[in-house]
């Protein structure tokens, strides 16, 4: 009976046997298409964070024997300096810690730093060697993930124990940002003491951080713009000895100085060549100063400007193709971009006021340089065509940028005039976080190194 | 040219006195304006307008269908007394954190299902147990007609036999999508997170995110993760990256929206739509960011 009114209410509808299995068989195929496609996952789009600085935990690195323990705590703090100097990262004040790190092969307990809001955990060992060398071990956590990010160890001679805070650091940096850290550097500078009207200017090396002070030239002639080589342990400058300022080159290592060339005419604000084998200077020719770049290996000068103006403080990109330049051949100083040859000179300053030293970045993206105008000199960066340019610093009397290798941070030297000297300071690509260099005494022109390892 | 002269002064005096009296300036009076009535809705409202009101009056065409599910259910439940007690407690469970293997769609009809719940439980509580088995749509329509014509045809008891395979069919006619109230429909609004409930989701999320700073390119930032969530707002299980990048920033991308993620847990966002929030895909693309 029941076939019979399946099949009588079948025929009522109209449909065939045949008609309600094939309808039944497309349906079973569609609903299981329906399920796989109709997946209603939520989706959120998230387009803006806040940008604030890492908080990262750096307990004393743990002392394989109790001598080392002055050696552990020194480690510590030039890390936790130079992060936080960097502006990217707030070190935890250590009596906030819970945890005391005696062994760094277990892993810690991350509950205990994430409750004191630790994102970042830095746990280290130092322990002398049977030869005397030291064995400097290090590993970066991932608080929240549970887990180590990197690891490293260093051997070392005891008295280079900053470099490896520097280069700790630089790991540290890297792992987290993306980008290559700057801390295992060097400033060289102007040193300032004396007098305003008795001004002895010594040339002068530093780490970054401001420890480690060396002077590289007595004071008795003027000195100015030292410049670093990307490749040796050679810093360029401009001396006014006995008669019109000269190029030098000097060797770090073995204090050797050597005269660039010997031209008539005045020699100002030398810089290395990307490869290092090159120097590139202004030269001043009777009532006009044009481009010369010089190799140092054949010691043959080649001319790169001819305008009847003065075009100076040049600057070559990371890639080597093209050089920026000071000019006033408009009229007033403005900065131009030509290739490494010469050719095609073009304006790419066109803000109101004055532009001068510029500097590429390392990056290749930017330029760098000094602006004057309406009494206030400004420290500021524009892209290689000129726009998107942007002011950092504004005040009296800032000048001559360097950029960290890493193309970040800018430092630059700040004379507020009077009675007082110039001092350093850097200021981070973003405009924000503007810090003093601490150096012995007044300091000026600084250029900053390559990474040293 | 006297006369002229005359008759146009009149004619003209005429005139200006009759406008003078006629056009006499008179009160403007403002015509009385209907009030305008103004209701304030919550957002959730707003975005849950086809939801559809508890307390209402149910439409004929679903009240039916129900209905006669309901008549014809009654002759299985008084022949399989035991499976009653299991019938019950079937439907005691969905509506707090509701079986995981069960596929999405149903979720959202099963909101509106759990929703008409506590009503009459004598035609919604048998048919979640039900909806376990995937419920293909397009044939609803032609297996609809099938049980109503019979149930007028026949009387309960001869077809009580073809309504129990037919158990998973009748609950889909119950949920045809209504003209008026979107229970169970497809395309109905009202099973989603309103519009600020899914902002304070980001907001919590954006609290917490600081994007790496460093790389020039926007483009190698996106990074998309996996999220699962337990009902009190932690995560159920680690987050999962499901994009790739060849960047070397993704690395630095990827680990600081994990750690966003992460950080902020436990996550406050409302219970009772837990099915929905429970697996969400997160993207995160600092392309607003980039003032540089």
């Amino acid at each position: 009976m029941t076939t019979e009114i399946f099949r009588s209410t079948l025929s009522t509808l109209g449909l065939s046997r045949r008609r309600l299995l094939q309808t039944a068989g497309g349906a079973a195929a569609i609903a299981a298409l329906g399920v796989r496609s109709a997946e209603a996952v939520l989706k959120i789009d998230i387009t803006q964070g806040t940008i604030q600085p890492l908080p990262i935990a750096i307990p004393d690195f743990v002392a394989g024997q109790a001598a080392e323990a002055e050696l552990g705590r020194n480690l510590s703090a030039v890390i936790t300096n130079n992060l936080r100097r960097s502006g990217l990262f707030a070190p935890i004040d250590p009596a906030a810690f819970i945890e005391k790190i005696q062994n760094i092969d277990v892993a810690p307990r991350f509950q205990d730093w994430r409750v004191v809001n630790a994102q970042g955990l830095v746990t280290g060992r130092v322990t002398r060697q049977p030869d005397g060398r030291f064995r400097t071990e290090f590993r970066l956590w991932d608080v929240f993930a549970g887990q180590q990010l990197t690891g490293q160890q260093y051997f070392t001679q005891p008295e280079h124990w900053r470099r490896i805070a520097h280069i700790i650091s630089d790991q540290i940096y890297e792992r987290i940002t993306g980008e290559k850290g700057y801390f295992d550097t060097r400033i060289v500078f102007v040193d300032e003491t004396g007098p305003k009207d008795k001004r002895v200017k010594r040339l002068a090396i530093m780490d970054q951080d401001g420890a480690g002070v060396r002077y590289l030239t007595r004071g008795d002639d003027l000195v100015l713009t030292p410049r670093f080589s990307p490749t040796n342990q050679e810093v360029c400058y401009m001396s006014y000895g006995r008669g019109d300022p000269r190029v030098l080159l000097l060797n770090i290592e073995t204090g050797q100085r050597e005269v660039v060339g010997d031209f008539p005419g005045m020699t100002f604000s030398p810089r290395f060549s990307p490869d290092g084998f090159r120097v590139i200077m202004s030269l001043q020719q009777g009532s006009n100063t044009n481009i010369f770049t010089m190799d140092l290996r054949s010691r043959r000068t080649t001319r790169l400007t001819d305008a009847a103006a003065i075009d100076t403080a040049p600057s070559f990109s990371p890639d080597g193709r093209q050089i920026c330049f000071e000019s006033d051949r408009g009229g007033a100083q403005q900065i131009y971009v030509m290739n490494a040859d010469g050719s095609n000179p073009r304006r790419v300053s066109f803000g109101q006021g004055r532009y001068s030293t510029p500097i590429w970045s390392p990056r290749g993206d930017t330029i760098a340089f000094t602006k004057q105008g309406s009494g206030s000199f400004s420290i500021g960066v524009m892209r290689a065509d000129g726009s998107g340019e942007r002011i950092l610093t504004e005040g009296f009397h800032n000048e001559g940028p360097t950029w960290a290798p890493n193309g970040r941070v800018l430092m630059f030297f700040r004379d507020p005039g009077g009675n007082a000297g110039p001092h350093l300071f850097t200021v981070d690509v973003t405009g924000y976080n503007e810090l003093k260099v601490p150096t012995p005494s007044y300091a000026s022109d600084p250029a900053w190194s390559p990474l040293l390892s | 040219m006297r006369t002229g002269l005359a008759v146009s002064s009149i004619g003209h005096a005429v005139v200006l006195g009759w406008g003078l009296i006629a056009f006499a300036p008179a009160v403007f009076e403002t015509p009385p304006t209907e009030a305008m009535p103004v209701d304030l809705v919550p957002i959730s409202e707003f975005t849950q307008l086809q939801k559809g009101n508890k307390n209402a009056p149910k439409q004929e065409q679903a009240k039916q269908a129900a209905e006669k599910i309901a008549e014809a259910k009654q002759a299985p439940e008084k022949e399989h007394k035991p499976k009653e007690p299991e019938v019950k407690t079937a439907a005691a469970p969905p509506s707090p954190p509701p079986p995981p293997p069960e596929p999405t769609p149903p979720p959202q009809a099963k909101k509106e299902e759990s929703k008409p719940e506590p009503k009459p439980a004598e035609v919604a509580t048998p048919l979640p147990p039900k909806k376990l088995p995937p419920k293909p749509k397009t044939p609803d329509v032609a297996k609809q007609d099938t049980p109503q014509q019979k149930q007028r045809d026949f009387n309960p008891d001869k077809i009580a036999a073809l309504l129990d395979r037919r158990q998973p069919n009748t609950q889909r006619a119950a949920e045809q999508p209504s003209q008026t109230a979107a229970l169970g429909a497809s395309m109905g609004n009202a099973p989603r997170l309103s519009q600020s409930e899914i902002d304070a989701l980001r907001a919590q999320i954006q609290a917490c995110w600081n994007p790496p700073v460093g790389a020039e390119n926007a483009q190698d930032l996106i990074v998309h993760v996996r999220v699962k969530f337990r009902i009190d707002g932690t995560l159920s299980a680690e987050p999962e990256v499901l994009n790739r990048g060849s960047s070397p920033y993704f690395r630095v991308a990827v680990e600081s929206a994990m750690r966003a993620v992460r950080r902020c847990q436990p996550y406050t966002l409302p219970a009772h739509k837990y099915e929905i929030w429970r697996d969400v895909e997160v993207a995160f693309d600092p392309k607003d960011m980039f003032g540089r």
